[in-house]
């Protein structure tokens, strides 16, 4: 076991997958140049053929990497930040989504896209965005929203395994968390979340880097005599609602905690499912605790307050025994 | 006669304080309508008449804070006498930890004391998705079902504590079987005393013989089960609660000895009337009685001085006639007096 940092455990991903599949590259806009830190030491193990610097042109990165993988590569692109994912929209969603539908499985496309999402920061309207629910609506793309180091490497291998495209939704605000890393290979499984915290009196559903926030938050729920359950979907597309299901049917009471803006997020999206399957379960409204529905401002006082926080989402807990 | 006692609002309630009466003695109530308001832990919530009737006694006045369960006024038909001041009482066997936990699930903790629920005219209480469930799958009507919930909404809980009132019965000829069932229930106490000697020395020597203490609520539960049987009211299951307030039973209790009925006991899945043997009275009480329209009959037993049992039977009409309270209360005096017959 060693302690690794966010952004190691994607490299250590990143850097084991190459050694073990040859087809697995990288490319992306400085990608060489180690811009986040999670390329260091590739060039020298795997020469530069395995890791190519992209022009800003992420529709035709994306395209050239549909291509590769459709013909038997392993490309891992790095997109460096979320918004950078739209002007790549209709190579996602009409050739890298469908293609295996539309060639009736003649052609896979096993690629990996790669964005983190840093907000914040006063990254301001345009370089703020958490867009996963966007692709959560179309079909034929796996989301992996990976909430610690340990989770972080284990999605990205199954992701560089698996023979269908895959978005990692990496948030910035995790780069410096650390968890213990086992030092033998190990895999996470895709639709298959994970319990952080048994507990019986409501299910705190946290996305992403929500988890740790969630987590405090139920800390201090805890001193107050409420006992919440928090499960980590670790990915959003496949979704495991069977165990937030099951969550619900014993504690009958659910939050879900989303970064992303709450109009059309995958909390609204969970929310739906339990009202839906779960409602007979149910002793109170759900409660979602999400982005305000507007644009990320340049003053971080005031971007800072439009985001989840550990006082929001203890509020929505106790609304949910009023 | 109804005795109205302070609701507990969210498990963290452990008192309240009324801070105002919205009726007079001697004024009419009906079922629901605002009859005082509550604060508790910096919430007010307006507490509702549990039936119709006249506030005969209002016995804790306003800016008086009492524990949860306290009785706090009494209603009754028009023309009962009011009755005198009594001391201040709390039901037996109510969870007064708040930290305790009712039926049906031990392992939940205690939220906090919740706000009140929105203003909901002519729409009544709130009733949550999955105490619907419960009342339908054991076929409760949920207006008959009072609500422990913020606002006085129907919990799961409270359907799992509710029984159905039995149907009017046939012979009066003016109730049908789908009436509503309007009226306030109407409680007779029956009393007892009988000599529990036989019954002490019975449980020492079975504890000498056997090396192991039956506990006397226990062998109440198989006395008053085989009391039932001669009462002809078989048909009638047999509660026990323990101190915490949950209900449990056991199935077929005459057919184990009650040595093996120790073991048995689950948390109470009655859907219909039944007869609890509340915990035994003692503290320093005398004696203690629990008016519970859920049941159809309520046995409270305290050991008195000298080896005597006192025996208080509440019942509730329809469910329990005055007449075949009086066959049961006497079968089980005499199997408590002559308690080889509990045995038989």
């Amino acid at each position: 076991m060693a302690e690794k940092t966010y952004l190691e455990a994607i490299r250590d991903a990143l850097f084991e997958e190459m050694g073990r599949d040859p087809a697995v590259f990288i490319m992306g806009e400085d990608a060489r140049c180690n811009f986040f830190g999670t390329t260091s030491g590739i060039i020298e193990a795997y020469g530069l053929d395995r890791i190519l610097d992209c022009p800003i042109a992420e529709a035709g990165i994306t395209g050239v990497a549909a291509g590769a993988a459709m013909v038997g590569m392993r490309p891992v692109v790095d997109f460096t930040i979320a918004p950078f994912l739209y002007p790549a929209m209709d190579q996602i969603c009409s050739i890298v989504a469908k293609s295996r539908y539309l060639y009736g499985g003649q052609a896979k496309v096993p690629l990996v896209l790669r964005a983190n999402m840093i907000y914040g920061s006063g990254g301001a309207a345009q370089h703020s965005d958490r867009p996963y629910p966007m692709f959560m609506h179309m079909p034929g793309l796996k989301i992996m929203v990976p909430s610690s180091p340990y989770e972080a490497k284990g999605l990205l291998k199954t992701a560089i395994r698996d023979d269908d495209p895959v978005l990692s939704f990496e948030d910035a605000n995790l780069w410096s968390a650390k968890s213990e890393i086992p030092d033998e290979d190990y895999t996470i499984p895709f639709g298959q979340a994970a319990l952080c915290r048994r507990g019986v009196d409501c299910t705190v559903v946290a996305i992403g880097a929500m988890v740790p926030m969630v987590l405090e938050a139920a800390a201090a729920l805890a001193a107050e005599g409420i006992d919440v359950e928090v499960i980590d979907p670790r990915t959003l597309a496949p979704l495991d609602m069977p165990s937030i299901l099951e969550s619900v049917a014993r504690t009958g009471r659910l939050v879900v905690v989303d970064v992303a803006w709450e109009r059309c997020s995958a909390a609204d999206h969970i929310a739906a499912v339990v009202s839906e399957e779960g409602f007979w379960d149910l002793s109170a409204p759900i409660m979602k605790v999400c982005t305000e529905n507007t644009h990320i401002p340049f003053n971080t006082a005031v971007e800072r307050a439009l985001y989840p926080s550990r006082d929001r989402v203890i509020a929505a807990v106790r609304k949910t025994f009023a | 006669m109804i005795e109205m006692v302070l609701p507990q609002f969210g498990m963290g309630m452990a008192d309240g304080t009324i801070t105002i009466w919205h009726k007079a003695v001697g004024d009419a109530v009906r079922q629901g309508e605002p009859l005082c308001d509550v604060e508790a832990a910096k919430t007010t919530v307006e507490v509702g008449a549990p039936c119709d009737g006249v506030l005969l006694q209002i016995i804790v006045p306003s800016g008086t804070n009492v524990p949860v369960n306290t009785v706090i006024a009494v209603i009754g038909s028009v023309g009962a006498e009011p009755l005198p001041v009594p001391t201040e009482r709390v039901r037996a066997a109510e969870p007064s930890n708040p930290a305790a936990t009712p039926v049906p699930d031990p392992a939940k903790s205690a939220p906090p004391a919740p706000r009140p629920a929105p203003e909901r005219p002519g729409r009544g209480p709130q009733i949550e998705p999955r105490a619907r469930r419960a009342a339908r799958e054991r076929g409760l009507d949920l207006a008959v079902i009072q609500g422990s919930g913020p606002g006085g909404r129907i919990t799961e809980e409270d359907v799992l504590r509710a029984v159905q009132p039995t149907a009017p019965i046939a012979a009066l000829g003016s109730a049908t079987p789908s009436a509503p069932h309007n009226a306030a229930p109407v409680f007779q106490v029956l009393r007892a005393r009988c000599d529990g000697s036989s019954l002490t020395a019975l449980l020492d020597a079975v504890a000498v013989a056997a090396g192991m203490r039956i506990s006397l609520q226990t062998l109440l539960v198989k006395a008053a089960a085989g009391a039932l049987c001669e009462a002809g009211l078989a048909s009638l299951p047999v509660c026990r609660r323990d101190e915490d307030g949950a209900l449990l039973s056991v199935s077929e209790p005459l057919e184990f000895s009650t040595s093996a009925l120790e073991g048995r006991f689950g948390p109470a899945e009655i859907a219909g009337a039944c007869l609890v043997i509340e915990p035994l009275v003692d503290g320093g009480m005398e004696e203690a009685a629990r008016f519970d329209p859920a049941c159809a009959a309520s046995l409270s037993v305290s050991v008195l001085p000298a080896g005597e049992l006192l025996l208080v039977l509440v019942v509730s009409e329809p469910a329990m006639p005055y007449a075949d309270a009086r066959c049961l209360l006497g079968a089980l005096r005499k199997r408590l007096e002559q308690p080889l017959a509990i045995l038989v």
